[in-house]
């Protein structure tokens, strides 16, 4: 039986999202069902590139997206194209305006922090919210959505608790503590735990210690919080 | 002969829901070879059904997942969950019932001609 390379899987799986595949359950799911096809049906004076074009071609009528389209209309997730143009307007409106704060204060024109302040909150109370959200939707298992949600929570905590370091409000150190804690005991091990199971081993582990180092170095900026 | 994908549109979730009730646990290529198998190739459950129709049922809670990793694949199995075992036997029998008054409508139908 063809046994298909670690190079051509990629391949496979990068066509997969680059044709319009954003949930990473379907993308895993087609690229078994592709694999599945191919090693069943390749011999080995095959040319694969062919044999995969042909295979792919069968599975849809005007473009692979449309599978994706289909599970989403039919899935209870009514709400993930409203929430993904919120996502988006959330995001955008957020980055104008952490830029005019910039220009702002650059100039020393009144209004700069009242641009920071819509920016921080548009971004961490609206967009990485909903990103960790929309990105936990798609994954396949409790560890593997937690992976999103802990990365949107270690973000939102960290923009705002600068946001209170920033105005001295009550609370500021708290706010720290609790970026560091959740980089530290959410996002790190469900990250190395996911990972682990993977045959990508070493770069979970050389990508987790990188993300212990600077939690840590958050918490040693806790002085000047 | 194939039947037209507008004849068995409605019924993707009962056949999948059904072949999950009589094996533990299947995967998505495991699912649309059976179907073809016990079709003779006569219902084509395409890639472009499938997965929706899992991913509906999966969102519904009628089914339950686990994953396997194959070198750099992950296969994902499906099986029944309690309320998915439940509603099984729910569409099954719906779908009986259809087919029975279609029965009784063609033949009536057939008789009068």
């Amino acid at each position: 039986m063809y046994r298909l390379t670690d190079a051509q899987i990629d391949y496979i799986l990068d066509d997969i999202r680059r044709g319009g595949i954003g949930l990473e359950d379907l993308q895993y799911n087609l690229l078994d069902h592709i694999c599945c096809i191919l090693e069943r049906d390749l011999k080995e004076t095959d040319d694969f590139e062919v044999a995969y074009r042909r295979t792919i071609r069968q599975f849809y009528e005007r473009d692979l997206g449309e599978i994706e389209e289909q599970a989403i209309h039919l899935s209870n997730i009514k709400n993930h194209y409203t929430m993904k143009k919120i996502m988006l307007a959330s995001g955008v409106l957020s980055a104008a305006a952490f830029i005019a704060g910039i220009v702002f204060k650059t100039f020393q024109l009144p209004g700069a922090f009242a641009f920071f302040f819509a920016a921080i909150t548009l971004m961490g109370l609206v967009f990485l919210p909903l990103m960790g959200i929309l990105r936990a939707a798609e994954k396949a298992t409790l560890a593997e959505k937690l992976i999103p949600l802990a990365a949107a929570l270690t973000s939102s905590l960290f923009i705002l608790s600068n946001l209170f370091a920033i105005q001295h409000w009550p609370g500021r150190t708290g706010m720290w503590l609790l970026t560091v804690g959740s980089a530290l005991l959410l996002l790190a091990p469900s990250y190395l735990y996911v990972g682990w199971q993977r045959a990508d081993r070493q770069n979970t582990v050389l990508n987790t210690i990188v993300l212990v180092g600077f939690a840590s170095v958050l918490f040693l900026m806790i002085r000047i919080h | 002969m194939i039947f037209p994908p507008e004849l068995i549109k409605g019924t993707f979730k009962t056949i999948v829901l059904k072949l999950l009730a009589d094996n533990k646990k299947m995967y998505g290529y495991e699912i649309t070879q059976r179907v073809k198998e016990l079709t003779n190739e006569r219902i084509q459950m395409t890639e472009g059904t499938l997965y929706p129709t899992l991913h509906a049922l999966e969102s519904e809670g009628l089914v339950t997942t686990e994953t396997e990793y194959i070198g750099k694949r992950v296969r994902k199995y499906y099986s029944l969950s309690t309320s998915g075992k439940a509603r099984s036997k729910e569409k099954v029998k719906e779908f009986a019932d259809f087919v029975a008054t279609m029965q009784l409508l063609l033949d009536t139908n057939l008789k009068a001609i």
